[in-house]
């Protein structure tokens, strides 16, 4: 099986990336993590750093890629994020999906991102939403 | 996170629910699987009900559900494998998230559309609700 795990930077994404971990090591499988930004800085730098991290813990060979994206106002921003989610996964031809409930920003408390909204209500891929 | 012991699987009998249920054995080959029949009242047809009546009805629905359950370790047994069988009456998605917090599940695993979804829907009312308000890993599985 193969993996994808898209994280934000939210504590939620990298619960879903610890998560990740755990399932891929179950059998034999293969993960890959990404970061989907408009954002060029150190912060993502750091945030791959930290995902490296743990999958370097984990025993887990990955190079997590960032994949940049045109800004946008919210919350169309984060149901592109979703579609752009879906097709990496689709292209590349991932079995599973794994990813946080929502996401960082003032609106990362709703009730179910609009993120992962978007990749649940495709009928494509399973998918583990992480709380 | 802590490594998943214990495994919920939300079971209705659809094909749906029987790909849940191998997707729980091919990841979880260490973990304990719960299978997870509810029944719905809403479902009975309340023409039913006028005919046979209250009692009635609700032992045939214990009936099925035994039925779907033994027909759920069926499948385990061909996976070399043991469930636990639990069956709750109720609405689906309130049972499912409460048996989740009552017994120390782990992740919950189920279909996208149970018995009662609309197929043109890409996603269930049941697994939506479950996966909003979850305080575990949630896998939808299509």
């Amino acid at each position: 099986m193969r993996v994808l795990v898209p994280i934000d930077g939210s504590k939620c994404s990298l619960r879903a990336l610890e998560f990740a971990t755990e399932f891929t090591s179950r059998f034999e499988g293969s993960l890959h993590v990404i970061h989907i930004t408009d954002y060029d800085g150190e912060a993502k730098q750091n945030l791959l750093d930290r995902a490296r991290t743990t999958l370097a813990e984990a025993g887990i060979e990955d190079d997590p890629e960032i994949i940049p994206i045109t800004q946008m106002a919210a919350p169309r921003y984060a149901n592109r994020v979703g579609s752009l989610i879906l097709e990496v996964a689709v292209e590349r031809d991932y079995d599973h999906i794994i990813m946080g409930h929502h996401g960082t920003g003032r609106l990362g408390q709703a009730i179910l991102g609009s993120a992962a909204k978007t990749v649940v209500g495709a009928d494509e891929i399973p998918v583990t939403i992480i709380p | 996170m802590s490594s998943v012991d214990e495994v919920l699987v939300a079971y209705d009998g659809t094909p749906l629910s029987e790909k849940a249920l191998a997707h729980a054995f091919d990841v979880y080959s260490d973990a304990s699987i719960t299978v997870l029949h509810v029944i719905d009242y809403i479902e009975e047809s309340y023409s039913a009900k006028a005919l046979v009546g209250d009692e009635t009805l609700r032992e045939r629905a214990r009936d099925r559900s035994a039925e779907l359950l033994t027909e759920a370790e069926a499948k385990a047994a061909e996976h070399d494998r043991e469930v636990k069988k639990a069956s709750e009456v109720g609405k689906a998605a309130d049972e499912i998230l409460g048996y989740a917090d009552t017994h120390g599940i782990d992740v919950i695993v189920i279909g996208s559309h149970g018995r009662s979804g609309v197929a043109r829907m890409l996603i269930g009312s049941v697994a939506e609700t479950v996966m909003k308000r979850a305080s575990v890993p949630v896998t939808v599985v299509r």
